[in-house]
């Protein structure tokens, strides 16, 4: 026998999960929608344990953005390796470290324990990483003396090799047709990509003649 | 003669002789309001390297290595010959003292103690102080 409250139980938790599939559905699509235009990871919502014990298909929507976005892009970056237990400060603990205090009541201050400072003030000495160097390739007549010479060895290396010397047509001076998506997510991913490319293409296009014209306004 | 009085009184806590910038706001009706700061970085550098007056003042070296080469032992380029160990000044010295990165931190401690400057990272101000201790002329060790 099937007591009644486990029935009604059972029917509410079904009307639950009708009404709720096609909201969340549109959630899944909202998400996946900001992730292909913004390719940033967004945290999706967890389903609420009410649901997700209803069905498993029910949450199928839910893994596929997941699974789209880049897997952990910054945390495979290779980190740096702290030397903090290597370097030893050349002031032992418990030294009043003199010439310090500026206040007629007060006394200097005294040197604490290595362990006690914080850790980034060992990394204050060696130079910040610079970043990716200079996108912007040069040419020979670069105000850059690095630029120039990377474009020097980059002429020298063409001469070796003729084939790679074969000018590459810009992006924004080739006639096809932009990937406009076959309505999938990849699609939409693979046609955003494209434009993004070509956004930039012409960018740096228009940034070369602003400076161009610049340059030669100080000529005249 | 008024801002003598107020400015006495409130530097009063000060260790006399050191060195305190005052910004002063001078309104139309000749009335005015000013605030004290923190000592000159430079100066609180000075006194943590010990450094000795010279020619009446406490001066810098005036042959920096340069930001990313600051050595106690380092200097700049090699004087020219006719001024080699020219004079008794600090023209040709590569530094003039060292500080400890302990140091720093307590001088960047002080100068965030600043207003203007309390919104800044600590980390960012022990930066900017080792900057400048390599542009005066200290050397700063771990």
């Amino acid at each position: 026998m099937i007591c009644r409250r486990c029935l009604l139980r059972a029917s509410r938790s079904r009307t639950l999960y009708i009404q709720s599939r096609p909201s969340r559905q549109f959630n899944a699509a909202a998400s996946v929608a900001i992730e292909s235009t913004t390719l940033t990871p967004t945290p999706t919502t967890a389903p609420s344990t009410s649901t997700s014990t209803s069905t498993s298909t029910a949450t199928k929507p839910f893994t596929t953005p997941v699974s789209l976005t880049p897997a952990g892009k910054g945390l495979e970056s290779p980190k740096h390796k702290k030397e903090h237990a290597t370097i030893r400060s050349t002031i032992p603990a418990g030294t009043p470290l003199k010439g310090i205090n500026y206040l007629k009541n007060k006394t200097d201050p005294l040197a604490m324990e290595d362990s006690e400072y914080p850790s980034w003030l060992w990394d204050v000495l060696r130079p910040k990483d610079k970043g990716e160097e200079g996108g912007e390739a040069g040419d020979l007549y670069s105000k850059s003396k690095l630029k120039r010479q990377a474009a020097k060895k980059a002429a020298k290396l063409a001469k070796l090799n003729p084939e790679a010397a074969i000018p590459k047509v810009p992006l924004y001076e080739q006639s096809i047709d932009m990937p406009a998506g076959d309505g999938t997510v990849e699609g939409a991913i693979e046609a955003e990509k494209a434009r993004a490319q070509l956004t930039k293409a012409m960018r740096d296009k228009r940034r070369a003649t602003i400076k161009e014209v610049n340059f030669l306004k100080t000529m005249s | 003669m008024d801002f003598c009085k107020e400015f006495n009184a409130r530097t009063a806590q000060f260790i006399a002789g050191t060195p305190i910038p005052a910004r002063i706001t001078v309104r139309p009706d000749r009335s005015f309001t000013f605030d004290i700061r923190t000592p000159p970085t430079a100066s609180l550098l000075f006194a943590a390297a010990h450094v000795k007056e010279k020619k009446n003042k406490i001066r810098g070296a005036g042959n920096v290595p340069g930001p990313s080469n600051n050595l106690p032992s380092a200097h700049g380029k090699a004087a020219t010959p006719g001024q080699s160990g020219a004079g008794n000044g600090n023209a040709a010295l590569g530094n003039v003292g060292t500080v400890s990165l302990k140091h720093v931190y307590e001088i960047a401690k002080i100068k965030q103690g600043e207003t203007r400057l309390s919104g800044l990272s600590l980390e960012g101000i022990c930066r900017s102080v080792v900057a400048q201790a390599g542009s005066i002329g200290v050397a700063v060790v771990p």
